[in-house]
């Protein structure tokens, strides 16, 4: 299963000193993000990843350990982005 | 012309039979009431306010008298918008709370072209600070302080933004103070004019102080914000002033409007001006002395 962004060229996004605020045309809501949850929307959108993937990336750009613990917290995010609408999952051949 | 300057019984005859118009900030508001005790407070507490008999109002509200479902001996007053009843009927004796409270309600669901902040608005050198909170923390108090202690009174209760222009409209109103602010204001400012306590309002003890009439004269003179401070009043808690992330400030400002959600991207865009317009911070206070010492510093150090 791989993960993508969902109408990401639509956010309207500010970023204040690596946090950022996220307006969703879509939903009408504001988030707020963390700089590490910005990168992930910002991989996503260069091209689909797994969540292997994306931790793998994500443990090297911000120097941790890519273990198991630290990618069950990514599929946490990725999981919430879901329900917000900023990801979806994608299946090979879909 | 304002309504000091009109004889009582023609302010009554007024508000009895064609509604009395006044200008409050950018609306013109149109009030009807029959209801002599209101009348009265009306006559003292709205007496720097212009009368605009002649311009369209934006808003028309009523105060009428009806007989109480549960005891037929006893009147109660209602609140009408455009003939509609928002609220359920109250005792007599709260018909200013309540046409406050309706007015206040008019403008907060009828208002989409400005960005409605909650948020206490003073101005000072030319720049206006937000004091952007929930109810509870005691920006009207603060506000009624300041707007008689030098700062212009802006509201004790909304942020009028015009997104374009990133603009505050004034629009000064009767300052509510609740339960035991009552006491503290009548000693700390004691020559300001207020209204007799309503007791028993679903928010206690209620009473309005009228907005200074400089003001008043004044509320055409828009401004733009240079300070956000998210102000709560602690007992017994020494004056403290620290700065805070745009980020939670962007949050915290954009929780404690009115209609952000309403506005869509208009609204988001406007926040971030604002918040990099202007400098952040959380305030912490008990007395009013230290506070003030801390907010003439803070805007004559620029």
């Amino acid at each position: 299963m791989h993960w993508r962004t969902n109408h990401f060229e639509t956010l309207l996004i500010e970023n204040w000193d690596e946090e950022y605020t996220v307006f969703q045309p879509d939903s009408g809501k504001t988030h707020f993000l963390n700089h590490m949850s910005m990168k992930m929307l910002i991989y996503l959108d260069q091209k689909p990843a797994t969540l292997e993937e994306i931790s793998a990336y994500l443990a090297v750009q911000f120097q941790q350990e890519p273990d198991h613990d630290f990618q069950r917290n990514i599929e946490k995010v990725l999981y919430h982005f879901d329900t917000l609408g900023l990801v979806k999952k994608s299946f090979v051949g879909s | 012309m304002v309504v000091n300057q009109i004889p009582f019984e023609e302010f009554h005859m007024l508000l009895h039979r064609q509604g009395l118009r006044v200008a409050i900030g950018p609306f013109n508001v149109c009030i009807h009431t029959s209801y002599k005790p209101l009348i009265e407070q009306l006559y003292l507490l709205y007496s720097h306010y212009r009368i605009t008999q002649d311009e369209i109002a934006e808003f028309h509200v009523r105060i009428v008298t009806e007989r109480s479902l549960r005891n037929p001996f006893k009147r109660n007053i209602r609140f009408l918008l455009d003939g509609q009843s928002p609220f359920e009927s109250f005792p007599q004796e709260q018909a200013l709370a309540v046409l406050e409270w309706g007015i206040n309600l008019a403008i907060a669901v009828r208002v989409n072209h400005l960005l409605l902040l909650h948020s206490a608005v003073v101005e000072k050198n030319g720049h206006v600070i937000l004091f952007p909170a929930w109810p509870g923390s005691g920006k009207t108090t603060l506000c009624t302080v300041l707007s008689y202690q030098g700062f212009r009174l802006f509201s004790d209760e909304f942020g009028l933004m015009d997104t374009q222009q990133q603009l505050f409209l004034p629009i000064p109103r009767l300052m509510p103070l609740k339960n035991e602010s009552i006491a503290v204001i009548r000693n700390y400012l004691p020559d300001i004019v207020m209204g007799r306590p309503i007791p028993n309002t679903q928010k206690g003890t209620v009473a309005h102080v009228r907005p200074p009439e400089k003001s008043i004269l004044l509320s055409k003179h828009t401004c733009k914000a240079r300070w956000i401070i998210f102000p709560k009043w602690i007992a017994d808690t020494p004056v403290k002033i620290e700065a805070i992330s745009d980020s939670e400030a962007f949050m915290m400002l954009a929780s404690n409007a009115f209609n952000y959600e309403a506005l869509g991207a208009t609204g988001f865009c406007a926040v971030a001006d604002l918040i990099r317009s202007c400098d952040c911070f959380k305030l912490v206070y008990s007395d009013f002395d230290s506070v003030m010492e801390v907010l003439h510093q803070l805007t004559n150090e620029t």
